[in-house]
C-alpha cells in the first residue's frame, strides 16, 4: 500500500503532522469532502420529503450512501440505520433494549468498555433493577471466555461488549460471545467503533442482533454513525427519538410508528455526513480492507517493537503484535513520567497522540494508573511517523530527566 | 533552557514546597481534573488573630509537572494571605508566580491548585477556567 498522506488535505496544510491519534478521530480523505462538498453545492435539499427534483437527488445520494455502507459491513440498505454516532446510538439503544428488562435480570458488559457502552446500561439497569455484570479482564487486558461462559447466565438479556478496546487495543472474542449470548437467549451489541474502517467484517455471516460504528473514526465526517440490526429487532423494537419522518399516524392522542430504518431515524438526518461516509468506504474499499488490514498491521509491530527499546516503558494490553487479538491502539507509559507531560513536549514535535484515561476510568483503576499514552494507528501512518515518535519520546524523557536523577537537588 | 519545563518547574516538582499534612486542619478540600485524574488536596489553618488569614498551610496530591508545580509554587506565596487576597487572584496572577505563561491546552492541569484552594474558601475568581471538580 503507497503512503496515502496525499489523499488527505489535512497534510497539506500540516506537512510535518505526524497524526497517532486515528482511534479519537481518523483524518479525512479529499473525496469524502468533496462528496459533503457537492451535496451543498449541487444538491442540498432534504431528503424524502420535497416533491421537487432537488430533493429527489439528495435523496438518491443519501440512500446510495446507506446502500454503500450495508455493502462495506456485508448487509442490505435496509438494516443500515442512520444516527449521529456511537454515543448517541448506544444511548438509545440503551433505553429501549432496557425497557423490558424486569428486576433480578442482568446486562453484561466487559470490564474494557469506554464510558459509552457502560453508563447508559448503567443508569437503565440501575433504574429497572436488573444488575450490571461486568466481565473482568485479564492482566493482559483479555476477556477469558471460559470466565465469560460461566457469567452469561439465563438472567442475562443483554450482553454489550467492543469489538475492539479504545483504550488497550483488545480485539475481542465476538463471535464466540455472541454465540454465549444466544444460548442463553440474550441479544448480543457490539460496540464496532474502534474496529470499523481498520478490519473487514461481514456482519451477515456473524451472529450478531446489534452493531453501531461511527463514520468519524472510518475516514468519514463528525456527527454520523450506524446501527445495524437484524431485521426482527428493526422491526419490533421501540424508537426512541420521536419526530418527524418516523411516523405512520398522528393524532393529538396517539402515535404509530413507520417500519423499517426510518422509525429509528426521527428528524432531518444529518444529510451531508451520510454523504460523505459513503464516499468514505467506497475510498476504503478501492484501498482495500485486506491491504490495510496487512499495512496497520505492519506498522503496529514495528511500532511495538521500537516501544519496547524505551528502558522503563510499560506497554498495557496484550504483549503480542498478533493482529487477530490485537490491533493498531497502544496504550503505554514511561516510568516517572507523566503522561500529559510526554503528550505536551510529543505535541512540540507536531505528533499528536491522547493522553488519559480514554474514556475508561473503571479500565485504567483496573490496571493500576490514572492514564496513559496512546498511540493509534491508520492508515496514514508509516513506519518513519513511529521513527520520529521515538526520537521524540527519548528527547521528552531527557528534558525531564532533571525531575528523577536528582540534578536539581 | 524549555519555555515550558523550566528549571523553576521542574524545581518544585523535585522539591515541593508545602507538601505534607496539617493536623487538624480548619479547612480541607479536594480538587480533581477530570480529564487526566491529577488532584490536590488542601489543608489550611487561620490565624487565632483573624480568621481570615491563612497562618498555616499543606498540600498533598498527585499528577503531571505543570500541576504539581504550579501547587507548590502557589503554596509558597499563601501564608498570610487573607481569603480576599486568594479570591482576587487571577490566571494571570499565577503566571507570574509560575514564571510566565502555560500553554492553553495545560491550563486545567496549572489551574488546579488555585480552583480549588479558591473554592475551599469560598470564592472563585470569575476570569479563572471551571473544569475542576
Amino acid at each position: 500500500m503507497n503512503n496515502l498522506k496525499a489523499q488527505f488535505p489535512i497534510y497539506d496544510h500540516h506537512p510535518d503532522l505526524i497524526y497517532l491519534d486515528a482511534a479519537a478521530t481518523s483524518q479525512t480523505p479529499r473525496e469524502v469532502l468533496d462528496a459533503m462538498q457537492g451535496y451543498y453545492t449541487q444538491a442540498r435539499a432534504n431528503v424524502h420529503r420535497g416533491l421537487y427534483a432537488l430533493s429527489a437527488e439528495a435523496t438518491r445520494q443519501y440512500e446510495k450512501a446507506r446502500g454503500d455502507v450495508g455493502v462495506f459491513f456485508g448487509v442490505p440498505a435496509d438494516r443500515v440505520i442512520i444516527t449521529p454516532g456511537t454515543t448517541t446510538a448506544l444511548n438509545g439503544l440503551a433505553r429501549s433494549l432496557c425497557a423490558s428488562l424486569r428486576p433480578g435480570d442482568e446486562v453484561v458488559l466487559t470490564a474494557l468498555e469506554h464510558h459509552a457502552n457502560l453508563l447508559p446500561w448503567q443508569r437503565e439497569a440501575r433504574e429497572r433493577g436488573a444488575s450490571l455484570t461486568i466481565l473482568p479482564i485479564t492482566n493482559e487486558g483479555m476477556i477469558d471466555i471460559t470466565v465469560a461462559k460461566r457469567m452469561i447466565t439465563p438472567k442475562t438479556k443483554i450482553v454489550s461488549v467492543s469489538w475492539i478496546s479504545n483504550a488497550l487495543g483488545s480485539v475481542l472474542p465476538i463471535a464466540e460471545l455472541a454465540d454465549i449470548a444466544h444460548t442463553v437467549g440474550a441479544i448480543i451489541v457490539v460496540d464496532g467503533a474502534q474496529g470499523a474502517g481498520h478490519r473487514s467484517i461481514n456482519l451477515s455471516s456473524l451472529p450478531i442482533d446489534v452493531f453501531v460504528a461511527s463514520g468519524h473514526k472510518m475516514y468519514g465526517p463528525t456527527g454520523v454513525g450506524v446501527i445495524i440490526m437484524t431485521p426482527a429487532l428493526i422491526a419490533s423494537l421501540e424508537p426512541w427519538t420521536l419526530g418527524g419522518q418516523m411516523i405512520e399516524e398522528v393524532t393529538f392522542d396517539d402515535a404509530t410508528w413507520t417500519r423499517g430504518t426510518a422509525r429509528f431515524e426521527g428528524g432531518t438526518p444529518p444529510i451531508a455526513e451520510v454523504i460523505g461516509l459513503g464516499a468514505a468506504v467506497r475510498f476504503l474499499t478501492r484501498v482495500g480492507m485486506t491491504s490495510i488490514e496487512t499495512y496497520e498491521h505492519d506498522v503496529t509491530s514495528y511500532a511495538l517493537h521500537a516501544l519496547q527499546q524505551i528502558d522503563g516503558i510499560s506497554i498495557y494490553g496484550l504483549p503480542s503484535d498478533d493482529p487477530t487479538v490485537r490491533s493498531g491502539v497502544i496504550s503505554f507509559s514511561i516510568e516517572g513520567l507523566h503522561p500529559h507531560d510526554l503528550a505536551t513536549l510529543l505535541d512540540r514535535d507536531q505528533i499528536a497522540v491522547r493522553a488519559g484515561h480514554h474514556c475508561a476510568q473503571p479500565l485504567m483503576r483496573r490496571l493500576g494508573v490514572t492514564g496513559t499514552l496512546r498511540l493509534s494507528i491508520g492508515i496514514t501512518s508509516t513506519r518513519p511517523d513511529i521513527d520520529r515518535l521515538i526520537d521524540a519520546l527519548l528527547r521528552a524523557r531527557s528534558l525531564l530527566q532533571p525531575i528523577q536523577n536528582g540534578a536539581l537537588s | 533552557m524549555d519555555p515550558l519545563y523550566r528549571e523553576l518547574l521542574l524545581y518544585h516538582v523535585k522539591h515541593p514546597q508545602y507538601r505534607g499534612s496539617l493536623e487538624q486542619p480548619d479547612l480541607t478540600e479536594h480538587g480533581v481534573n477530570p480529564t487526566c485524574g491529577d488532584d490536590v488536596t488542601w489543608m489550611i489553618r487561620f490565624s487565632s488573630e483573624d480568621h481570615d488569614r491563612i497562618s498555616e498551610i499543606a498540600w498533598e496530591g498527585k499528577g503531571c509537572v505543570i500541576s504539581q508545580a504550579c501547587t507548590s509554587i502557589l503554596a509558597e506565596s499563601l501564608p498570610g494571605k487573607t481569603r480576599k487576597d486568594i479570591a482576587s487572584m487571577t490566571t494571570q496572577d499565577l503566571f507570574a508566580l509560575v514564571g510566565g505563561d502555560i500553554i492553553e491546552t495545560r491550563h486545567r492541569c496549572a489551574l488546579l491548585g488555585l480552583v480549588t484552594v479558591q473554592r475551599a474558601l469560598g470564592n472563585t475568581h470569575e476570569t479563572i477556567q471551571k473544569g475542576i471538580t
